[in-house]
């Protein structure tokens, strides 16, 4: 039984890693890379910012929701 | 976010640091009046597409001056550790190599060349879509809304597509729902594309709380916008105009999660046992239910709470017809099968001075308990939920007004499963 119980939780963890390591390769902003380019628009729609455009400063990126 | 920004605000001030915000959000407005509220004044990106990928939020990360972002996780409890004594005084960044462009066709459409080739088609429908409400930019007229709703469906069906290009496909019916080229079912829609992205990538909890923001309170991870109304007050006791709120919120975003099953807990009377009430043979009003799952429902370990659902029922008054205010709310019966739990069946719907305004019931359904030592797929789906919606409505400003009911049907069922790559494609 302990031995089911092992192979089923290596199973999950298994599954699991390959999940987190999948979403993890999705994200376009990775630490350790640069940032890509992508163009977004403002929130206020009075303008747009290119990520690329930040080189040469020290930069704060904040993803969040109001939420 | 309050919190990084207070940290921030003398570096920012002294232009050693910039601060950006990028937001997740389907409605971008929503996030002006937090960041209005809240006296944030950097800029704030809008990605409802979610095209930096990211599967949750809040993240925070630190980008040197080559562009390049930092290791490490970002706390703001330790921000004078991390930020000011560690990353501020180190010697800038050398440059580095070009940035990966993932998305090269995602401009705004004023600065593509007309002479350029046309690109991605996926792409510049995104983009078509991002900036139709930027100053400059073209707005979306239903020609083009539909042009880009079908260049993303196709892109998200065809073999080997990420489910990201699903998820685009649910964002762009949400956005054309909420805008006056509506087009019946696109709410539904949008709710089906987003579950199906989800079932293909289960740890992606943006795309997640895309869904759960409209889902059942089982399901809700928190309230989504229950801060509002108090941002609200807040800016007009500064004396201040608050940002306004472009789509009305619905009760699903407003309400806190539970872990309670919704059970029958008042005994409500049928208002029209006989069916005596003439029935709405013009549809003077149209009916539009969109049924919200439990994202529980996208494992395929979790057997239950599959069908508990909220479900949202729109009253909206066709070309010509308006409701009379005075007469009082309509009023929504509804009727749960055998074994299902609704906390009432006699709901009101929300209430508006704008006789021509459509109005929302809002309500949840549960399925029945399941048999544990059953087999692993739940027979409580499909379901149909039936009910009879009663409201007063004038035929014109000038034309007759009465009592008048109309019968409906609501299925709820499994999402629609598109087959597609497994999951993590």
């Amino acid at each position: 039984m302990r031995c089911l119980s092992f192979i089923a939780l290596s199973f999950f963890l298994w599954t699991g890693s390959v999940q987190a390591s999948q979403d993890r390769s999705a994200s376009l902003l990775k630490p350790g890379e640069p940032l890509p380019g992508l163009v977004l628009p403002t929130i206020d729609g009075q303008g747009t910012v290119d990520l690329a455009d930040l080189r040469g400063k020290k930069v704060l990126l904040i993803q969040f929701a109001s939420w | 976010m309050p919190v990084w920004h207070e940290k921030t605000r003398t570096l920012r001030e002294s232009g050693e640091l910039v601060v950006i915000g990028i937001t997740q959000e389907q409605h971008p407005d929503r996030c002006s009046l937090y960041a209005q509220w809240q006296g944030i004044d950097w800029p704030i990106l809008w990605d409802p597409f979610n095209l930096t990928g990211s599967a949750a939020v809040p993240v925070v990360l630190a980008v040197d001056e080559a562009g390049v972002i930092r290791p490490g996780r970002l706390d703001v409890r330790r921000f004078e550790e991390q930020i000011l004594e560690g990353w501020m005084p180190s010697a800038p960044a050398q440059p580095g190599p070009a940035a990966h462009r993932p998305y090269p066709d995602v401009v705004p459409p004023s600065t593509r060349a007309a002479a350029a080739s046309e690109g991605d088609k996926a792409q510049v429908a995104l983009s078509r879509l991002l900036w139709s409400r930027t100053a400059g930019e073209e707005g979306l007229d239903g020609a083009a809304h539909e042009g880009a709703l079908r260049t993303l469906e196709q892109a998200a069906l065809a073999q080997d597509a990420d489910p990201a290009l699903t998820f685009h496909h649910g964002v762009a019916l949400r956005m054309r729902y909420d805008s006056e080229y509506r087009q019946a079912g696109d709410f539904q829609r949008a709710l089906d594309a987003w579950m199906n992205a989800l079932i293909r990538r289960p740890s992606q909890y943006i795309w997640r709380r895309r869904i759960q923001q409209w889902g059942p309170r089982l399901d809700k991870p928190y309230p989504f916008y229950d801060w509002v109304e108090e941002a609200q007050a807040s800016m007009i006791a500064a004396g201040k105009v608050p940002h306004q709120i472009q789509v009305a919120l619905s009760g699903a975003e407003l309400t806190s999660g539970t872990r309670e099953i919704p059970v029958r807990n008042i005994q409500d009377s049928h208002p029209d046992p006989e069916a005596a009430l003439k029935r709405d043979g013009k549809h003077l009003i149209e009916l539009e239910s969109t049924v919200c799952l439990h994202t529980g429902v996208t494992s395929k370990r979790v057997r239950e709470p599959a069908g508990s659902s909220r479900i949202h029922l729109v009253l909206r008054p066709t070309a010509g017809a308006q409701f009379e205010p005075a007469a009082g709310p309509a009023k929504i019966w509804i009727e749960v099968p055998p074994g299902w739990n609704t906390p009432r069946q006699l709901l009101t719907a929300s209430s508006s001075a704008d006789p021509k305004a459509e109005l929302l019931a809002e309500f949840e359904v549960r399925p029945p308990q399941p048999d544990l030592t059953g087999p692993p797929t739940s027979p409580t789906l499909p379901a149909t939920i039936r009910g009879t919606a009663f409201y007063f409505v004038c035929e014109g400003v000038s034309g007759e007004c009465q009592f008048l009911a109309q019968d409906f049907e609501i299925l709820i069922q499994a999402p629609p499963v598109v087959e597609g790559p497994g999951p993590g494609k």
